[in-house]
């Protein structure tokens, strides 16, 4: 084996990363998805064949939404952790642990592989911000873990958020769950208040997550 | 109450493939051939080579897109299983045939992705001050700089397994273009690493595929 091909070799198993069985799972229905005139139209099956369509809708959008350089929050967070899991060895839930950060909620008892699986419960629903990205808000939701996940993005790449990026996105966040509970010019109020953090406007007032505990001041 | 097997309603497909498929384990062509007349057949080429076509697309697309991709290959070969050339006993070119088409439409996300890897180097030298990452992301950046053809002909040779004619059919060229692509590649590789002064082989910086 010549010293390039083996190098190279090797650095790609340096990459790996093992399948979930859910996005095995969802591989598998997907391919018989595909073939529309021989699927049952009613049934169990038809009806999870119809939850998985709306599962990919979503994920298309969260792909193309990554393609076009929005920060989907979770995803951007999800593949980073991947990179590091493959470049350290460690798993991002033990970098989590490391950092101190609450764990990921577990979907089926694996970790979420994208913002769609942590944003499923009834109640709940994916929105935009306006800076871009998009967030998971309704009933339940984890606001605060969304917003570590950014953060932790962020972390790994360097790019160390300043305190008014923090509490910009914490608003926006928050922003984003009253948008959702029809609060518009209260989520306009946070909007604006972000974005003048972000330019400088404004000076931040500590109203992030910290130790456990949420301080809104709103 | 009795609780049913969790089990999905096509998993069936393996068994059966057993059943309609008797005398010795058969070819990837006799199961797309059994499949044109029962879909659920398919579900053993999956099986078969889903975890391959998926590591090679994870590894030149990251986790996210590579997954996508990989369950587009499958959902595109299923639906296009009637077109499969049965005198080829194994699919796994054909496959990578679909994956690489749909991989060169998204060339912008494979570089996206081989430039997250190199830019990953800032924040992880601080907590991996041996070096070993340097290496990584210097094959990284060499990627990125190679012509886009050469990429993908050496990295189906190295990364999916494929000798020359393999790669020939999966990219649909002549074998002595492959030959030429792959050479070529290879030259330049070595060419990027060096001028990035990391010399494939001495290890000053860190072994490969080690963790400091």
């Amino acid at each position: 084996v010549s010293d390039e091909f083996d190098l190279l070799k090797r650095w790609g198993e340096g990459l790996d990363v093992t399948p979930s069985t859910q996005s095995r799972r969802e591989a598998r229905q997907r391919m018989f998805d595909a073939l529309d005139g021989e699927l049952p139209s009613n049934g169990p099956g038809a009806s999870r064949l119809k939850r998985n369509r709306h599962r990919r809708r979503i994920r298309k959008i969260t792909l193309l939404a990554a393609i076009v350089g929005l920060s989907l929050t979770t995803a951007v967070v999800g593949a980073q952790l991947d990179l590091y899991q493959t470049t350290k060895g460690e798993t991002g839930e033990q970098l989590r642990t490391n950092l101190g950060l609450s764990p990921t909620p577990l979907v089926d008892g694996e970790p979420p592989q994208s913002l769609f699986d942590t944003c499923q419960a009834p109640g709940q629903a994916i929105v935009e911000v306006p800076s871009g990205g998009a967030v998971c808000v309704g009933r339940g939701a984890d606001l605060r873990g969304q917003f570590e996940a950014w953060d932790l993005s962020h972390r790994l790449r360097g790019d160390v958020p300043t305190e008014a990026e923090r509490e910009a996105k914490w608003l926006q966040l928050r922003g984003a769950e009253l948008e959702y509970q029809g609060d518009h010019e209260g989520a306009m109020r946070l909007y604006s208040r972000a974005a003048d953090l972000l330019t400088g406007v404004v000076e931040p007032q500590g109203q992030v997550p910290r130790d456990g505990s949420t301080t809104s001041g709103e | 109450m009795t609780r049913a097997p969790k089990r999905d309603f096509r998993e069936g497909a393996l068994d059966s493939v057993g059943v309609n498929l008797r005398g010795g384990t058969p070819s990837d062509a006799d199961v797309i051939r059994a499949s044109i007349g029962e879909a659920s057949q398919f579900a053993l080429v999956f099986e078969r080579h889903y975890d391959r076509v998926r590591r090679f697309l994870v590894r030149r697309f990251g986790s996210g897109v590579g997954e996508e991709l990989a369950a587009e290959t499958f959902a595109q070969a299923i639906a296009s299983r009637q077109r499969y050339d049965l005198s080829y006993p194994d699919a796994g070119p054909w496959l990578f045939g679909i994956a690489a088409n749909l991989a060169r439409r998204h060339a912008r996300e494979e570089v996206q992705h081989l430039r997250l890897l190199s830019e990953l180097q800032q924040g992880s030298v601080a907590i991996d001050p041996g070096g070993a990452i340097d290496m990584r992301m210097d094959v990284a950046r060499a990627l990125v700089a190679l012509d886009p053809e050469q990429r993908e002909a050496l990295l189906l040779h190295v990364w999916g397994g494929f000798p020359y004619e393999d790669v020939a059919r999966v990219t649909g060229l002549p074998i002595g273009t492959v030959r030429s692509r792959i050479s070529r590649g290879k030259r330049r590789l070595r060419e990027l690493l060096d001028s990035n002064g990391a010399s494939v082989g001495r290890g000053q910086r860190g072994t490969v595929g080690e963790s400091s």
